[in-house]
């Protein structure tokens, strides 16, 4: 039953009116800001990744994931990778290996090139498309500082990285722990999480530093990125071709220490000498492992001898912290200055 | 100063027409631009750009013919060697200062020695940036980056002067004063055409236009002539806005002429009104005897439509 | 020229029976770039409601913005902007202010309203918020269907657009817009304008337009602050500084004859200035039907007025003045 008398007004109060009035109104509401301002940055520079069908991003995801998973089944497959290599005789040997971190500093090393990939896609028109298209000036315009911005920026890239290099050695790292408990792998190694994160965050920081650097300071994307891969692949040839010579003259005068670094002057170098710290493995252990592990060995122990081709020790570790800070805070410096000198409004 | 013969439009366009593909950029477009200055009016995107790409020789039209100076500009040294050109866009060596820019573009057009160093010397000087021309054109504001740009047009005394958005970035008195500059060329004999979106100084600037939409030619000549075609045009009503005393009583005198098609009273005020006519000449001879009869006191008496902006409008938007 | 409009009644959430107070401050500002002093001594008030702040180039108009901004330290003296010091308060003051830049800006591949509703987002908004403001204001600002295309593929007047909206989304209650009509075409031109004037009256936001357009500041503007090395040098509302001394009208003929001004002569009318066919003159004060006076003169010497009205001082004319003087 309908009402056909309409309902008065309280006292008052205005009788809403039949006409939404649709002129401009101001807007009233909340205006907090996330207790970290550069979150909704951080979040668009990932959704530009994530929603774009970007497969130069999905594609290195994907093979990473596929890596660690044949690590995981090789190692459900060769019992003997579980033997210890100590007791073939082997003079090289430093001490018994851990075969899970070996696995996973495997792991570590077989997805450089698609970091490499993954952080070109991401990340070269990460700031260089804002510069061509001037986006600073808006973002300045909100209470943001340059600060917030580079960071935003930087975890938006460094997220997404650490997405292909953490999650699928967690992963691998899962089924160990399922897996093997039983033969007590997680009281043996309880520190083991702890240098998975550390060892995968650590590329992830690298080349999201160098990548943001490079795009800070061009104003197309396509030469951040080629110029990122530039300096990464000279960079892995000059130490590669550095580290042989070296290596011949080393025999004789056995400094290897020298060697060691040196030969590792190179992006790759660098994240994989500390990761070898990290996952407490020495590059004799990663030979044999690569080699085919013990049942070789057992056949034909005078072929084990020290190979020509790698260097033997591990690099020193304060250095190569060094360095890899180097490679963090110059290039995010050098992106600080150039965000510094946009200029809001131009006289 | 080189002059031409004045019998010869120094622009001529002969059924000159342009396409990229399947868009048009100019269609059909036949005009011819004298000494003096001429203004290129138009919405964006209406082909004004290759208008003048093809006066300055960087594009050559797809059928029809443009001429310069009696000639097609299109890699024609004697014509670009009269020719005088300051694009919108805004690129330049920004570790260059201001004297060094216009000297290495003087230095391109042939000159040297002394004669290198007056003309340089004289162009920074009309475009008033003498005491600012050693800084870095990098530090320049865009008013300052304009002035130069002005400068290396007019370095080689062209006959012909094609400038785009001239004042784009100039306070007034910048404005003036490149107003004023091209005031002078083109009393000198120059022919200056102009591309510009701010009707105002348009109006104050020439009388001559070219009005281009959707890469045709809509109407070109003297405003003047323009506004006397647009009020042969019966078909399309004016409006005259007044301040009056007694509009009511003087809008039933008006509404006896012919030419008045309606009246409108204005709400908030009692002394406005607003009157609708198609025949706006015999209207306003019509009205100073209707005035003076009733002994109204007008104190305001406005027609907007015969503003360029307004009457531009009315010729965009015609069907 | 302006075409006089009839004001809005103030916002309805002003209380106050007297103007609402400035929304800007500042009081003995010295601000320097390096060894140099751009602003010395600066001391303005910039009040509610539409302000246009002219001057020549240098004189210290960027500097003013930037330091109202929070993006400069003054050297000293205090700049208060709702009440916030720029010194100390930078950020919260952003979070009020909009700012529509002068150069082309956005944010790359992002359609209109997801690039809109992103601002809102950085100002603090929260993201359904956001992405409501967002189509509301880019309703109001004319951006229909279009504002689902990216933005690369604009024209410059719908750029411009998306630069107010921007400005707008998170509702501040200061607006600084500059040079809002560059590169736009005369229709997109007027539009803007309209916008610019409809958005600062009555809608709870004061507006400052820096433009070298002086029509564009008669046009939206109610009154003007006029800048020059770094000092202000004239400040008021339009109406006040283009009050005319005598009474002067500006007439405009179809064609203009000699025999007009002659005609008005006896009466005491004479020629200040013309330019083509539109003329300036000059009445005896309170002289009572300057109408009539012109239609007689016409009929005798046989040409036909088109139009004439009380004539102001022209803004370019202020201004001239102002930063003439010394």
């Amino acid at each position: 039953m309908s009402r056909s008398v309409p309902i008065p007004p309280s006292p008052g109060i205005a009788a809403p009116s039949a006409i939404t009035d649709v002129t401009y109104r101001n807007y009233d509401g909340a205006l907090k800001t996330h207790t970290f301002r550069w979150w909704p940055i951080a979040v668009a520079t990932i959704r530009a990744s994530v929603n774009r069908k970007k497969l130069g991003f999905w594609i290195p995801v994907g093979l990473s994931f596929l890596i660690y998973f044949f690590l995981g089944i090789m190692f459900y497959f060769n019992q003997n990778l579980r033997q210890q290599m100590s007791d073939t005789g082997n003079f090289m040997a430093a001490g018994p290996a851990n075969p899970y971190a070996l696995s996973l500093y495997q792991g570590m090393i077989s997805t450089h090139l698609l970091v490499v990939i993954a952080a070109i896609t991401v990340g070269a028109s990460v700031i260089a498309a804002d510069n061509r298209a001037n986006a600073l000036l808006v973002y300045l315009s909100k209470p943001l500082t340059r600060v917030d911005y580079l960071v935003g920026k930087w975890m938006g890239v460094f997220l997404l990285l650490a997405a292909l290099t953490l999650t699928p050695a967690l992963l691998l790292f899962l089924f160990f722990a399922v897996a093997y408990n039983s033969d007590g792998f997680l009281k043996e190694n309880p520190t083991l999480i702890l240098r998975v994160i550390a060892a995968s965050l650590l590329p992830a920081a690298v080349h999201t530093s160098l990548i943001l650097g490079f795009s800070a300071w061009s104003k197309t994307p396509r030469l951040a990125g080629a110029l990122y891969a530039a300096l990464y692949f000279i960079t892995g040839i000059l130490a590669g071709m550095v580290g042989s010579v070296l290596l011949q003259k080393d025999t004789e005068n056995n400094n290897s220490k020298m060697t060691a670094i040196i030969s590792r002057l190179s992006i790759d170098g660098v994240t994989d000498g500390i990761g070898m710290s990290i996952y407490d493995v020495t590059p004799d252990q990663i030979v044999s492992r690569m080699q085919g592990g013990g049942r070789r060995r057992r056949r034909n122990p005078e072929a084990e001898k020290p190979s020509s081709f790698t260097v033997q020790e591990r690099p020193n570790l304060p250095i190569m912290l060094l360095i890899a800070g180097v490679l963090i805070a110059v290039p995010l410096t050098a992106a600080y200055r150039k965000v510094r000198a946009v200029e809001v409004i131009r006289g | 100063m080189v002059s031409t013969s004045p019998q010869l439009p120094q622009i001529s366009f002969q059924h000159a027409s342009r396409w990229y593909g399947q868009v048009i950029g100019l269609n059909d477009v036949s005009c011819e631009v004298g000494p003096g200055l001429t203004a290129l009016l138009g919405p964006n995107g209406a082909g004004k750009s290759t208008f003048i790409k093809m006066v300055t020789g960087q594009l050559r039209p797809t059928t029809g013919r443009v001429l310069v100076m009696g000639e097609p500009p299109f890699a024609n040294a004697r014509v670009l060697g009269k020719l005088g050109y300051c694009p919108e866009i805004d690129s330049f060596y920004e570790e260059m200062s201001g004297r060094e820019f216009v000297t290495q573009l003087a230095t391109m057009s042939g000159y040297r020695g002394r004669e290198l160093k007056e003309r340089v010397d004289r162009s920074i000087e009309r475009v008033g940036m003498t005491d600012r021309c050693d800084r870095k054109l990098g530090g320049y504001s865009k008013g300052m980056r304009q002035r130069i740009k002005v400068a290396q047009a007019i370095l080689h005394d062209p006959s012909v002067l094609v400038l785009d958005e001239p004042l784009n970035g100039l306070d007034p008195v910048g404005r003036r004063e490149i107003v004023t500059l091209m005031t002078t060329l083109a009393a000198e004999g120059c022919c200056v055409l102009v591309s510009s979106h701010i009707l105002y100084e348009v109006e104050q600037l020439t009388d001559n236009i070219l009005l281009m939409q959707r890469g045709r030619l809509l109407a070109r000549g003297s405003v003047q002539d323009i506004r006397d075609e647009m009020d042969g045009d019966t078909q399309t009503p004016r409006h005259i806005t007044l301040t009056v005393d007694r509009p009511r009583r003087m809008a039933a005198d008006l509404l006896t002429l012919p030419s008045v098609t309606g009246v409108r009273f204005g709400i908030a005020s009692q002394t406005h009104m607003e009157v609708e006519t198609n025949d706006p000449r015999s209207f306003f001879d019509a009205l100073p005897d209707i005035t003076i009869a009733g002994d109204y006191t007008v104190e305001n008496l406005q027609s907007p439509d015969d503003h360029l902006e307004a009457m531009l409008r009315i010729l965009l938007n015609r069907k | 020229m302006s075409i006089a409009a009839a004001v809005p009644s103030s916002a309805p959430n002003s209380l106050e029976t007297d103007s609402p107070p400035p929304i800007a401050v500042v009081k003995e500002l010295t601000v320097r770039y390096g060894s140099r002093t751009v602003l010395g001594n600066l001391s303005l008030t910039i009040p509610a409601g539409c302000t246009g702040l002219l001057g020549p180039n240098g004189a210290g108009k960027t500097t003013l913005i930037k330091t109202l901004m929070g993006f400069l330290t003054p050297a000293s003296g205090e700049a208060l902007v709702m009440g916030m010091n720029v010194a100390t308060d930078a950020l919260g003051i952003r979070q009020r202010i909009g700012l529509m830049p002068e150069q082309d800006c956005h944010i790359p591949g992002m359609s209109a309203v997801q690039f809109v509703a992103y601002a809102g987002e950085l100002a603090g908004m929260p993201p359904e918020q956001a992405i409501r403001r967002a189509h509301e204001v880019l309703e109001y600002c004319g951006l229909g269907e279009a504002r689902y295309r990216e933005v690369e593929t604009y024209s410059t007047g719908m750029k411009q657009r998306i630069k107010l909206a921007q400005a707008l989304v998170h509702g501040p209650k200061l607006l600084f817009l500059d040079e809002p009509t560059n590169g736009i075409d005369p229709q997109g031109r007027d539009e803007m304008l309209d916008l610019i004037r409809d958005v600062s009256h009555g809608k709870g936001l004061s507006v400052v337009v820096s433009s070298h357009l002086l029509p564009d500041i008669e046009r939206t503007c109610d009154s003007v602050i006029v800048m020059r090395g770094g000092q202000v040098m004239r400040q008021g509302s339009l109406q006040e500084l283009s009050q005319t001394t005598e009474l002067q009208y500006e007439v405009e003929l179809l064609a203009f004859r000699d025999g007009f001004v002659q005609a008005l002569a006896p009466q005491g009318g004479t020629l200040v200035s013309r330019q083509g066919s539109k003329l300036r003159l000059a009445f005896p004060p309170q002289m009572p039907n300057a109408g009539r006076a012109l239609f007689e003169a016409a009929r005798v010497s046989g040409t036909q007025i088109r139009g004439f009205r009380l004539a102001q001082r022209r803004l370019e004319d202020v201004f001239m003045e102002a930063i003439e003087q010394e």
